[in-house]
């Protein structure tokens, strides 16, 4: 562990579940705050000025996505690693557009959540394998006749995520595709990049086609 | 106490254009309406009454209309006003018609009549723009619009005050139109039409006011009615699959509690399941590749006791081809679980137009291929075998220390089956 301690903030609505991740993450992390919904969430980081914010997908008050764009006119805003029981495909999508860098699931296990906090901390993508499904299978359902640059995949971005989605490591799939493993990562910021830079109406437009939202609302 | 007043310090401070109109009709509205009416009537007497005998009580009970009215105004209660000049200005209309006076009679009958009528007309607009505008006020907090208070389901306290207002205002003007029917014959104001026309008029009139808001009312409380069977139709539903799956492991998990791997195997299916349905995917039968998937994952995850990741892009039903890559997956998992000293295995299929793939992935203690003991041979020849008699390959990709990886893979299908 670095001697700098991550500052944490922990956002969810079940106090019991924040207080695990408070001693899972107690050796690694500096947990400053600990807020239950949206309005508690943006005060605390507010006051707190952490550098991860662990943000729970379904909050009360308007959900992640509503933390997200609060936290737009922040003074120093804090990384979002969003962090949900929850893997419905809408959530995931939702959450990296509003902003988030990365997105585990609750399973996650506590080493593995530190490393993420990590990586959320010095601005790099966290993507577990399901997140890099749900992406490839958002920008496959493409035909690539019909469509434009920002819903296609290049060659190398599609190589690396179906590397992340079969479980490899960015070192891995650094040394398998013999890149650099800041190569990858900047591969994944590319995807990160494409899924937050299109609009509102192409997203869901998007989504739609993909059958991802299903008549749900468009989340972000 | 007003309602009036109670709405106006209610109502949002910043409307639109609108707003400021409604507000000065709030504040001046009643009083200009009971001088108008005043005047009108003042009017009407005048008409050769003011040297006749008797004119001293007609005068008086229209001063005493016109001064409860004004009263009634200032109070910010107009319908009081209104509710005062009905009755007494027919009853002015009738001392007119009785007057002693050279004119025929007949003619003195008409004049009052015409009073009374015309008096009628005009309390009925002031009832109905009266009631117009409180149903506008009432149902401005809730967004909805003034047909609400009639079709609404659920009524907002002083609905019926304001329909019950809107209604007598209606009855009025049936009363008026029936009036003016009686006094078609003679042409009164000009209206020459016919008796059935003014029936029918009438008739319409009628209907739009009492029976299309029943009718809306009446479709209201049908969808409703409907939305609600549905909800609860749907409620029924997920009770039933709830208690089918998650109450089920919750019991079956209860009794095998000395068994920390069943425990998992239990947990780790319902979680799956219960994914699987949140996702509307329920309907996973073993007739596709994912579904049939699905099954051998949680074959080999109950024999073995290794947790297992399925991520599944696309799907495609299975045909012979298929089978065997199912068959070559569970092999590839079977190997995975055993050798992979109980490290995590993770799935990946891949099945679209172009290509159907499974990647079986493990991340345990991996091996050098070269050493690979001759019964393990076996089992992957079993894979590669099985894959390359349906025209596919199997690649078994290891290394000391980062884990095995078998990707399968089928050749594109040749007719669009999949």
């Amino acid at each position: 562990m670095s001697a700098y301690r991550t500052r944490v903030v922990i956002v969810d609505d079940h106090a019991i579940f924040r207080a695990g991740v408070r001693a899972e993450l107690a050796q690694a992390c500096e947990i400053v705050g600990e807020a239950g919904d949206v309005a508690e969430a943006l005060q605390v980081v507010r006051y707190c000025e952490p550098d991860v914010v662990l943000l729970d997908v379904h909050l009360p008050g308007g959900g992640a996505v509503a933390v997200l764009e609060g936290l737009e006119d922040v003074r120093r805003r804090p990384s979002v690693l969003a962090l949900s029981v929850s893997d419905a495909a809408e959530d995931v999508v939702g959450v990296i557009r509003a902003g988030a860098l990365g997105y585990v699931t609750k399973t996650i296990a506590g080493a593995a959540l530190v490393e993420a906090i990590e990586r959320t901390r010095d601005g790099d993508p966290v993507f577990g394998p399901r997140l890099a499904a749900y992406v490839l299978r958002a920008f496959s359902a493409e035909p690539p006749d019909e469509a434009d640059d920002l819903d296609r995949l290049t060659p190398r971005e599609r190589e690396v995520l179906m590397h992340l989605a079969r479980g490899y490591s960015y070192k891995q799939i650094a040394a398998r595709l013999d890149i650099s493993p800041r190569t990858v990562e900047s591969h994944v910021s590319g995807v990160l990049r494409k899924l937050q830079l299109a609009s509102r109406h192409e997203v869901s437009h998007w989504a739609a086609r993909r059958g991802i939202l299903d008549g749900a609302d468009p989340v972000g | 106490m007003s309602t009036a007043d109670a709405s106006t310090s209610g109502r949002p401070a910043a409307r639109s254009d609108t707003g400021s109109l409604h507000r000065l009709v709030e504040r001046y509205g009643s009083a200009v309406i009971a001088a108008t009416l005043g005047l009108a009537v003042l009017a009407a007497l005048a008409d050769g009454v003011i040297a006749q005998a008797g004119v001293g009580i007609v005068v008086a009970v229209t001063a005493v209309a016109v001064a409860w009215a004004i009263r009634a105004a200032w109070r910010r209660r107009p319908t009081a006003g209104v509710a005062a000049l009905v009755l007494f200005v027919p009853l002015t209309g009738l001392l007119v018609a009785l007057r002693p006076s050279d004119a025929p009679a007949i003619e003195r009958a008409a004049r009052a009549v015409d009073v009374t009528v015309a008096t009628l007309v005009v309390a009925a607009a002031v009832l109905v723009f009266e009631g117009a505008r409180r149903l506008a006020l009432s149902r401005r907090q809730t967004g909805d619009s003034p047909w609400a208070t009639f079709t609404s389901p659920d009524p907002t306290p002083g609905d019926g005050r304001v329909a019950l207002r809107i209604g007598a205002a209606g009855l009025l003007m049936v009363a008026a139109a029936m009036l003016l029917v009686a006094l078609a014959p003679r042409g009164f104001a000009g209206v020459g039409t016919s008796w059935a026309g003014l029936l029918v008029l009438v008739a319409l009139t009628v209907a739009a006011i009492v029976v299309a808001p029943a009718l809306a009312a009446a479709a209201v409380v049908a969808s409703r009615d409907r939305a609600e069977r549905e909800r609860a139709l749907h409620r029924q539903a997920v009770a039933a699959h709830l208690h089918d799956s998650v109450l089920q492991t919750f019991a079956l998990v209860q009794r095998r509690l000395d068994d920390p791997h069943e425990v998992r195997r239990l947990i780790r299916r319902q979680e799956r399941e219960l994914r699987d349905w949140l996702a509307g995917r329920e309907q996973l039968w073993p007739d596709t590749l994912a579904g049939a998937l699905r099954e051998v994952v949680d074959e080999v995850e109950a024999d073995l006791h290794v947790p297992i990741d399925l991520e599944v892009l696309g799907d495609c039903p299975v045909d012979a081809p298929v089978a065997s890559l199912i068959d070559a997956t569970r092999e590839a998992l079977r190997n995975a679980a055993r050798h992979g000293d109980g490290a995590p295995i993770r799935v990946l299929v891949v099945a679209d137009t172009a290509t159907t793939e499974v990647y079986v992935r493990d991340e345990g203690p991996g091996f050098v291929l070269d050493r690979v003991p001759i019964a393990r041979r076996g089992v992957r020849d079993a894979i590669v075998g099985r894959m390359a008699a349906v025209g596919g390959t199997a690649t078994i990709d290891s290394e000391l220390g980062s884990g095995t990886e078998v990707v399968l893979r089928l050749p594109p299908p040749k007719e669009s089956t999949r």
